[in-house]
């Protein structure tokens, strides 16, 4: 090769790595600057006086389709107005992004715990004057899902409302009927028999099977995420922080909280009746489950639709308890940006999704506990089955209390998360772990 | 075609060096705007975001040189997401480099079958990094994974809980970045190795050099600059692994798989913390600039570009 080739290869090679070291590096940088999608600004259609509401959509496709069916019957009736659906604007990231860059959609989708951030930086219209306007009635909604949306700058549950909600999810303990006979378990649970720790530990270990040394079928499986684990504390009676609608100070030290922390991870580090990290990693906790690999499982409504196609009998029954009924109260809502430019075809939209005939064709799908009394009191929620015992859904709302509601919310998750690793690999005893999750949520509590 | 340019003598025209300059402009210019548009724009931005706090919907508030030092001073995750990607990047582009060397030197070679293979190695390059995250999360269960299943019929009794664990996390992600990116380096190699002469091998073998020798001597010198590049571009790839991490173990067990990109991620866009975010994205960025510009001085030892 001449010399010239030479040079010549060399500032190729020289360019392409220089290049690709720049490009790639900020690649991360260029997504924060990344602007929204102009199509939240399409332009009135020749001469008609219509105004575009874009409203983001969460869900799997069934659900979609029941908005967008809901959107034509709202535009059937008001055809000033153009509904767009936008299901990627649901997604946390996203909707930032959108938010951020001016063009948020008009009716926005927030779930409980992702509310407060967005509370805190203004990002949703206060529905107060719009309810008073039309006379709104709320009295349809459960209180305990309603409650939570207010905020008055300070502290979450009083002052304005800023959402309504779609749906209340809610944990009750899914069983195989199946496996629970074959384990000689004779008296079902039913909604009025809530079983204590003590006969449900029991449970897990008369249906657990080992085989050659390994695990074939789990007494129970379970997710081990904060929302599921402080049910546990809570039946104790232990609060996770001072205040819920105003966390101020950790209160983890309290015993109660270790001794439903210890109970829970105990389930899969001592008895090993459910299943570690390990299994669940690949196989997911739900599909344990519905394989039929499992006797026990705790999860919230949406489960429904995937169990309806398994091939086993099953029902739910109430969160087994200590010293006290108890529950997390999860959920999500719609609400209006503060960005929006057309917040009265919003509004109309919004009160219309939220509505009993929303609610209904939801609640038909399977997946949700309806966030009205009308919808989830009625036959249409009540006896569709499986499950047999829906009532417990309805029962167990009573006792439901949400998570610390702060907009350093996934902070202290990621606190929990981090230590719970570390209990459930072996590396750190329960009361380590929720001693640490103590000082690290004062540090993060004291720094807001 | 207009009248002037069809009339290469035409007077008063543009001397040809100019009007070859104007069009290399031209040419230049489509990924020109595109680089300055999201990439240069964009890493100035970042530059000034980093010296805020910003949670990307509230204004930002400048704060000077804070981020920087909280993050070498308070954030303890940020010497562990330090030394994850250390041990990640030590790792994974040795053995992706020697490993494509070595199919390299397999496929060179004239044989039928050898397009398919070429191809099928090449095949987990194009194929999206979460797809094939998931199916690894199945390789790798510890109890009905392949994985395991190959290691228990050697004799392993207990094969690692792969995921789940501390210690083999990072392994895993490391299996699963090297066995996609083998086949990128591979391909650069077999380049590299169709330039080199076959003069000079039939020159050697005259004078008697053995296969050994034959490789020692040609193939390896001769490939230098093709190994430079697959150095430089698989350190700069592994600096910055994220999508592999996310989806295999999402930065656990505890943190074990937590790389600096994926800390990047999480503080923008789960947390909320660009300004913070951005500081992190320039300590990378410096990083990558000073490993390259530490090869680049490196390079006058042992690569050669004669051929």
């Amino acid at each position: 090769m001449t010399a010239h080739g030479m040079n010549r290869r060399r500032f190729v090679l020289t360019g392409a790595t220089a290049g690709i070291a720049s490009a790639g590096v900020l690649t991360t940088a260029a997504a924060h600057s990344r602007a929204g999608s102009s199509r939240y600004h399409a332009p009135a259609l020749l001469g008609q006086a219509q105004t575009t509401v874009t409203w983001a959509v969460p869900g799997n496709p069934e659900e979609i389709a029941v908005y967008q069916s809901l959107a034509d019957e709202f535009m059937a009736a008001n055809d000033d107005v153009e509904v767009t659906l936008d299901s990627e604007a649901a997604d946390f990231e996203k909707f930032v992004t959108l938010v951020a860059a001016g063009t948020p959609p008009d009716i926005g989708f927030a779930t409980l715990y992702n509310w407060p951030s967005f509370a805190e930086r203004g990002i949703f219209l206060a529905l107060d004057s719009f309810i008073e306007e039309q006379s709104y009635d709320l009295e349809d909604f459960y209180e305990q899902i309603i409650t939570p949306y207010r905020y008055n700058g300070e502290t979450f549950g009083e002052g304005e409302l800023f959402g309504l909600p779609k749906e209340i999810a809610i944990r009750a303990m899914y069983f195989n009927q199946d496996i629970f006979e074959a384990a000689g378990i004779t008296e079902m649970p039913t909604p009025d028999d809530v079983w204590d720790w003590d006969r449900f530990i029991e449970m897990t270990e008369a249906t657990t099977i080992e085989e050659g040394g390994r695990t074939r079928q789990y007494g129970y499986v379970q997710d081990v995420r904060w929302t599921f684990w402080q049910i546990w504390a809570w039946s104790a009676g232990g609060d996770p922080v001072d205040n819920l609608f105003n966390p101020t100070m950790s209160t983890l030290d309290n015993p109660a909280v270790l001794e439903g922390y210890q109970v829970f991870t105990d389930f899969v580090t001592k008895l090993g009746t459910a299943p570690s990290a390990a299994v669940t990693a690949d196989q997911g906790h739900a599909e344990m489950f519905a394989g039929g690999l499992a006797a026990s499982y705790n999860n919230g409504r949406w489960m429904v639709p995937l169990f309806r196609e398994s091939d086993f009998r099953w029902d739910v029954m109430p969160m087994p308890m200590k010293n006290q009924r108890a529950q997390t109260l999860s959920g999500s809502m719609f609400g209006i940006t503060s960005g929006s430019q057309n917040h009265d075809a919003a509004w109309r939209l919004l009160s219309y999704i939220v509505g009993a005939e929303g609610q209904t064709r939801m609640t038909e799908l399977g997946l949700l506990l309806p966030s009205r009394k009308s919808v989830a009191e009625s036959d249409l929620f009540l006896n569709s089955a499986p499950p047999q015992n829906n009532q417990i859904f309805l029962d167990e709302l009573e006792f439901a209390k949400p998570l610390p509601l702060t907009p350093i919310y996934p902070e202290l998750e990621k606190v929990i998360n981090d230590q719970t690793d570390l209990v459930l690999i072996g590396e750190k005893t329960a009361a380590e772990a929720v001693a640490e999750m103590h000082t690290q949520f004062n540090t993060l509590l004291q720094a807001t | 075609m207009s009248e002037t340019t069809s009339k290469p003598t035409a007077p008063q025209r543009m001397s040809l060096g100019r009007r070859e300059t104007i069009a290399g402009y031209l040419f230049l210019l489509p990924n020109l705007l595109g680089f300055v548009i999201f990439t240069a724009l964009a890493v100035v931005a970042s530059a000034a975001i980093s010296l805020t706090s910003w949670d990307l919907l509230s204004d930002p508030e400048f704060i000077g040189l804070q981020n920087y030092i909280d993050l070498l001073t308070h954030d303890p995750l940020f010497r562990t997401v330090l030394w994850n990607t250390f041990y990640f990047t030590v790792v994974s582009v040795p053995a992706s480099t020697v490993i494509a060397l070595g199919l390299a030197l397999m496929f060179n070679t004239g044989l039928r079958a050898i397009p398919l293979f070429r191809t099928m190695y090449f095949l987990p390059v194009i194929t999206a990094t979460v797809v094939v995250a998931l199916v690894w999360r199945w390789f790798f269960n510890p109890d009905f994974g392949i994985l395991n299943y190959a290691l228990f019929r050697l004799g392993i009794d207990s094969p690692p809980n792969w995921l789940s664990t501390r210690t083999w996390a990072m392994p895993s992600v490391i299996i699963l970045s090297v066995w996609k990116q083998v086949g990128y380096n591979m391909v650069i190699f077999l380049a590299g190795l169709q330039a080199i002469p076959t003069t000079l091998y039939e020159a050697a073998s005259i004078d008697g050099a053995g296969r050994w020798q034959r490789f020692r001597n040609i193939t390896l010198p001769l490939l230098t600059p093709t190994t430079f590049f697959v150095l430089i571009i698989s350190i700069i790839g592994s600096l910055q692994v994220f999508d592999a991490v996310l989806v295999l173990t999402g930065g656990g067990p505890a943190n074990a798989t937590r790389t600096i990109v994926f800390h990047i991620w999480e503080e923008a866009f789960v947390f909320l913390e660009m300004g913070y975010a951005a500081a992190v994205a320039w300590m990378l960025f410096i990083m990558v600039f000073l490993v390259t510009a530490l090869q680049w001085k490196l390079q006058k030892r042992w690569v050669h570009y004669e051929a």
